[in-house]
């Protein structure tokens, strides 16, 4: 059973939930913004690859969140899955770096 | 909504490592720890949001490798910081099922030095650059 939440007038599902939106939206945006970067500097592929993972990102969290709950099982996988796309865009960001400084010293 | 709310509850709840010990805390302290590490997660996006931006400035003119150098080193933070959050959530999810006090956050002293020497090093290259012009 589900402790706390009955009468909770801090609506904390709620707040949860906008919280999820909030990270969705700000990894979303974070990898189209790596891919118009990409694409600046002439590395097409990565910038398709950033792209594609954006929306892959974001149509699968959206997905998942329509079964999330306070106790629901998919809580951690959601969670894991958020963490793996900021590592994702991590790389891609320090790829695009280490791409522009090989690039610099072999113009 | 309603029928996707009952979906999952077939599953075993994962990591068994959380779930397996304990019982359950009240809701509101388990929502809060979540939102705790998805504000890691964001703090570590923005890491990586920085060095991207960092990543388009260098390239403007002749490319600069400083710059270049400091963007990789926060898009690599960022992928810290995002696996941290889930370390963190772990850890904290295991201390309010068992009733005992709260970890201290393990990554926050190195967010602290990481950014202290971020805006160091800027600093010293906006003199650099003012210096040598």
């Amino acid at each position: 059973m589900t402790t706390g939440l009955d009468g909770d007038p801090g609506a904390q599902p709620q707040r949860t939930m906008l919280s999820w939106h909030r990270t969705v939206l700000a990894v979303t945006m974070g990898a189209l913004v790596a891919s118009m970067t990409a694409q600046r500097l002439g590395h097409p592929v990565l910038s398709g690859l950033a792209a594609l993972a954006a929306v892959a990102g974001l149509g699968g969290a959206l997905r998942r969140l329509r079964y999330w709950q306070p106790t629901a099982a998919s809580r951690w996988s959601v969670l894991r899955q958020a963490a793996t796309a900021v590592v994702a865009l991590a790389v891609i960001g320090a790829a695009l770096a280490v791409a522009n400084i090989l690039d610099t010293l072999n113009p | 909504m309603s029928e996707a709310a009952e979906a999952p509850q077939g599953e075993e709840r994962r990591p068994r490592s959380v779930y397996g010990v304990g019982t359950e805390p009240d809701a509101r302290f388990s929502l809060a720890n979540e939102r705790t590490a998805l504000a890691w997660l964001r703090t570590g996006l923005a890491l990586v949001a920085g060095g991207v931006a960092l990543t388009t400035l260098a390239s403007f003119g002749a490319g600069n490798m400083f710059l270049d150098l400091v963007a990789a080193l926060a898009c690599v933070g960022g992928g810290v910081l995002a696996l941290a959050a889930l370390s963190g959530w772990r850890r904290r999810e295991r201390a309010l099922r068992l009733g005992e006090p709260l970890p201290a956050p393990r990554i926050l002293p190195a967010l602290v030095v990481a950014v202290a020497l971020f805006a160091l090093l800027m600093v010293a290259y906006v003199i650099v650059q003012l210096v040598t012009g």
